[in-house]
């Protein structure tokens, strides 16, 4: 299973509003050239990514996100699903894209053979799947983005990137978040609470760098 | 032996301007792991209906949350010691160094000279010794050391201040009345 046709269906799948968190490279590289840079932050590193889309998911709880992890990277803080348990978010989704590989080449293996995601996340009362075939990946998809609850999706693929023409090599990480901060503006309104304003008409000005 | 020091007069102050000067600047999202000193702080913070909450059981995986609030529009707070500064130092560097990630850390400065938590010695040695050598290595982080009570309130409408416009998390280090 490729994880860019998972992608694929994911994007058809979801509801266009909402957003997404993904880790870093393949998942970034993959996800940004289907969905682009609105309500999408791309590239957190090594156990970032869930930490990250847990933080957003806890913050706006009228929002749906989907954590798009991957192995090297979730194996790093399995604890998060032990902060998951008590928190009992409604509006969280998370796919770890599991290719046994630290990076996207298969060089570096794993422990990820040894361990079962869905068991762990079964432990604290998570519901997970596992999927190894694009049926089942779509399957568990339309389950998860019922939303309701966190659900964890334990996605076996195989390694490598597919050949996009994405953007995400060409963006810092700053600039990658003053595009999300944007499009969060636009969804939240004044809800959005963080960012630079005009001192006199209280308008919002993001980053200068960009804009 | 060590004589513990006797906080039960001081110490509901010093909550309180912390709690009162969140509200005012709008900070509504905490996350801690509980440690002894702010223990008063975050149960005072926990049954604030304002206030979003959350727990962590890794120091690590709380400053990312804290980001990803933050990331959502979420004027947010990280509660923590110096230990669990080490613990999060890597998502503190790549928040801070990457993707430029406003928040605040309110830190019990552990180690600092007048620290009777009853840690021992040696570890305060620690905590105390690589504080701000590591604030200093993970390249830029803002810090303030806060130990007066009158100071307390200008220093975190500051310090959100410098988070929002440098676009960057700051640390306020509490010790002292800000703190014991």
């Amino acid at each position: 299973m490729k994880r860019f046709d998972c992608l694929k269906i994911l994007k058809s799948a979801m509801d266009p509003k909402t957003i997404t968190i993904t880790s870093f490279r393949g998942n970034g590289i993959e996800w940004s050239y289907l969905r682009g840079d609105k309500l999408n932050l791309y590239g957190f590193n090594m156990g970032l990514c869930t930490p990250v889309a847990v933080g957003v998911a806890a913050a706006v709880p009228d929002h749906n996100v989907i954590a798009l992890d991957s192995d090297g990277s979730f194996l790093l803080d399995t604890g998060i699903l032990i902060t998951l348990a008590s928190l009992k978010l409604k509006n969280l989704c998370i796919i770890v894209f599991d290719n046994e590989a630290y990076g996207e080449y298969g060089h570096s293996p794993t422990f990820r053979g040894a361990v079962s995601l869905e068991k762990l996340a079964n432990a604290v009362g998570i519901e997970a799947a596992t999927v190894t075939k694009l049926e089942e990946f779509t399957s568990a998809i339309k389950d998860s983005l019922r939303f309701g609850r966190t659900t964890l999706i334990s996605a076996k693929v195989e390694t490598g990137v597919a050949k996009v023409d994405s953007q995400y090599a060409l963006k810092s990480g700053r600039a990658i978040r003053e595009e999300f901060e944007w499009s969060m503006r636009e969804e939240l309104g004044s809800k959005y609470k963080v960012g630079r304003k005009n001192a006199k008409s209280g308008e919002a000005l993001g980053d200068t760098m960009l804009r | 032996m060590i004589q513990l020091l006797d906080r039960s007069e001081t110490q509901p102050e010093v909550e309180d301007i912390i709690i009162k000067t969140l509200k005012e600047v709008g900070a509504d999202f905490v996350v801690t792991l509980r440690e002894d000193p702010s223990v008063g702080l975050v149960d005072k913070i926990s049954k604030d209906k304002y206030f979003t909450y959350v727990e962590v059981v890794n120091e690590s995986h709380g400053v990312s949350i804290t980001a990803g609030a933050s990331l959502a529009g979420r004027k947010s707070v990280f509660v923590t010691g110096i230990a669990g500064m080490l613990v999060a130092a890597w998502p503190l560097a790549m928040m801070n160094l990457i993707h430029r990630v406003p928040m605040v850390l309110l830190v019990s400065y552990r180690g600092d000279v007048g620290d009777l938590s009853g840690i021992p010695g040696e570890y305060l040695y620690v905590f105390g010794t690589v504080a701000e050598p590591l604030l200093r290595a993970l390249s830029l982080v803002p810090y303030r050391i806060v130990g007066e009570k009158t100071k307390l309130k200008h220093a975190i409408l500051g310090a959100f201040n410098t988070a929002v416009e440098h676009k960057m998390p700051v640390v306020l280090l509490l010790t002292d009345e800000a703190l014991w």
